[in-house]
């Protein structure tokens, strides 16, 4: 009962999107930062972090406030979100207007760990590409969740 | 006539110029916001009383950040929210032992 009706759910969401992609107005994304997104962030290693040498004030003063912090201190993260682009397509009808999309988006995070003389005792990059598809109805709307956390270790 | 041009009456010109002036945006930025900040003479009390409470603080409070805004008037402190929306800068002071600023950089958070 309840899959036949998770079932049905996702024909009528399947049958909106069909609708918006062939009836709707394409409207291209740019390529972007997330507007929350620090900049700052380069896609290349860090070459003045240096293990056992660096400190956390180094780490600070060159990067700026970082996105989390482990509660007790062990480790800064770093990270940014951005757009490498994508296409919404929008419906407008009877006053009100829908739109569903996707887009192209890059999660980078950096995590320096630090020992307990506040000196950077690793560095783990992750860089992760996905899709990230929204759905919009009149004033509410969806995406789907980020594939990486930046602000965290999770 | 053609070529006649309705004038308006002097109070309504001053009128259309007080209403077009209030869709200038008044600056927020203050000049002289953070040029008290030196090196080996500013305190962590100077900068509580002159910024208020840091968007983060590390090492116990030896390191503070605040986050910051540029316009034509200067630099403005923007609130902590998650993310950097509207943050273009963080400012970062890291103190001595005695709370006398060590060092600091101002680093742009957002590319310009």
């Amino acid at each position: 009962m309840v899959a036949r009706h998770a079932l049905g759910v996702l024909r009528c969401g399947a049958l909106l999107a069909a609708t918006l992609v062939l009836a709707g107005c394409p409207i291209p994304l740019p390529a972007r930062y997330e507007s929350s997104s620090r900049e700052n962030l380069p896609a290349e290693p860090l070459d003045w972090v240096m293990v056992g040498v660096t400190t956390r004030e180094e780490v600070l003063l060159k990067l700026g406030e970082a996105d989390g912090e482990a509660p007790d201190g062990s480790w800064l993260a770093y990270g940014s979100v951005y757009s490498k682009g994508g296409v919404l397509f929008v419906l407008f009808a009877g006053g009100g207007a829908a739109g569903a999309g996707g887009e192209r988006v890059e999660y980078r995070r950096l995590i320096i760990s630090i020992d307990d003389r506040d000196v950077v005792s690793a560095i783990d990059t992750v860089t992760r590409d996905c899709w990230v598809s929204m759905v919009g109805m009149g004033s509410s709307g969806a995406q789907s969740p980020p594939c990486l956390k930046v602000d965290s270790r999770e | 006539m053609g070529g006649e041009v309705t004038r308006l009456p002097r109070s309504a010109s001053a009128l259309v110029l007080v209403l077009l002036g209030a869709c200038a945006s008044t600056p927020f930025g203050q000049p002289d916001l953070l040029t008290f900040i030196e090196d080996g003479q500013t305190t962590r009390e100077q900068v509580f009383l002159a910024l208020g409470e840091p968007s983060a603080t590390y090492e116990d409070g030896r390191i503070l950040t605040f986050r910051l805004a540029r316009d034509e008037g200067g630099y403005f402190l923007v609130e902590k929210a998650p993310g950097f929306r509207s943050v273009k800068y963080s400012l970062v002071l890291a103190f001595d032992d005695a709370g006398l600023l060590r060092r600091h950089s101002l680093v742009a958070i957002k590319a310009p």
